[in-house]
């Protein structure tokens, strides 16, 4: 008798569970995808003397990969795009052109990662970022070139 | 740069001075006569017509020399057969490819893991791409991305902490370029030297393209 209740109890439990789950993943496979990225727009040029924005100072050291070439480095603009799947968002560059990022979703699995499309003027990526993953675009101009940092926030 | 074949053909010239006598390589010449004739193969002694002289003389009078010269030329027409009249029938208007994916297994894991002290030109000979780098080193690097493989630290951008690189899962690199996609040129990748160091991908864009 006593095991009837328990196998009986566990079955309603279980029902329970099950009605309450399927809402949930359905909830979860149709929730709205959102990344949060933070863009920054970098001028670069040769000067007689190295400097680098203090605002760049957590990227310092990706930016001395190109020390050779250029070893001023100066924050121009910086904006944070909030994109919902399949929304553009547009940055300007130095030279007035559009870079722009389309965020296509979430890939699937448990560390969720943001897939988005990159076009520069002069080249289309498709990647994805981890959160805390970062990029760098480098389109030289003659002796400057503008960078563009791009990281994946939340 | 003259035929080849043509330039082998002996001809009237002063003889081959003779240095202080440096050991024969392997294949029957000295290091300088070795040079000698792929410099003269290569049509690189034109400007020079005291080593071109010496060149033809070379061949004249070694058999060896001869036969070093014949398998240098053949080789380079098979290059030219194999590899670059193909390479120049590939419409290179749009190109679009997985570049990581493209590269056998053997080679994405040494590009994820390559010697710490190998350069970049010891990379790219890795792949077997010395003489893509010759020709790629006289192109314009138009664009370069460099990946960043895990977070800096400090606060990113707008005072946001960025998360620990723990927080990728397993090895899985901070970002992952699944396509590029170019107006001609070349890509090239020249992977980060170990953990926290960055990815660079270098594009190239052909001579005269716009």
């Amino acid at each position: 008798m006593k095991c009837d209740t328990f196998l009986v109890g566990a079955a309603a439990l279980l029902a329970t569970l099950a009605v309450g789950w399927a809402p949930m993943a359905v909830w979860a496979q149709t929730a709205p995808q959102r990344a949060v990225l933070a863009v920054r727009v970098i001028g670069a040029s040769k000067a007689p003397a190295a400097r680098v924005d203090p605002r760049l100072r957590d990227i310092e050291r990706e930016l001395k990969a190109f020390q050779s070439d250029f070893n001023e480095f100066t924050l121009v603009r910086e904006q944070q795009l909030s994109l919902d799947v399949g929304m553009r968002g547009v940055v300007k560059l130095t030279d007035g052109a559009d870079f722009v990022v389309t965020f296509l979703g979430l890939t699937p699995g448990p560390a969720a990662r943001a897939r988005c499309k990159v076009e520069t003027p002069r080249n289309v990526q498709t990647l994805t970022m981890a959160i805390g993953g970062r990029t760098l675009d480098i389109l030289p101009a003659g002796d400057r070139a503008t960078i563009v940092s791009t990281s994946y926030e939340r | 740069m003259g035929d080849p074949m043509t330039l082998l053909e002996p001809t009237d010239s002063a003889p081959v001075p003779h240095e202080a006598d440096p050991a024969p390589s392997p294949n029957g010449l000295t290091d300088p006569e070795f040079e000698l004739v792929m410099l003269h193969v290569d049509g690189e002694l034109s400007d020079d017509s005291v080593r071109a002289a010496a060149a033809v003389a070379l061949l004249e009078q070694s058999a060896v020399a001869r036969a070093v010269a014949a398998d240098w030329v053949s080789a380079k027409v098979a290059l030219r057969e194999a590899v670059l009249d193909p390479a120049h029938e590939v419409d290179l208007s749009r190109v679009r490819g997985r570049v990581m994916t493209k590269l056998p297994a053997d080679v994405r894991s040494a590009a994820v893991d390559p010697q710490p002290a190998a350069g970049f030109g010891a990379w790219l000979r890795s792949l077997g791409l010395g003489k893509v780098t010759l020709a790629v080193g006289a192109a314009v690097a138009v664009a370069a991305w460099l990946v960043a493989t895990a977070a800096g630290p400090g606060t990113g951008p707008g005072g946001a902490a960025p998360p620990a690189v723990a927080e990728v899962p397993g090895e899985a690199p901070a970002v992952i370029i699944e396509e590029i996609e170019i107006e001609g040129g070349s890509v090239v990748v020249d992977p980060g030297k170990g953990p926290g160091t960055s990815t660079i991908i270098w594009h190239f864009e052909a001579q005269g393209a716009g």
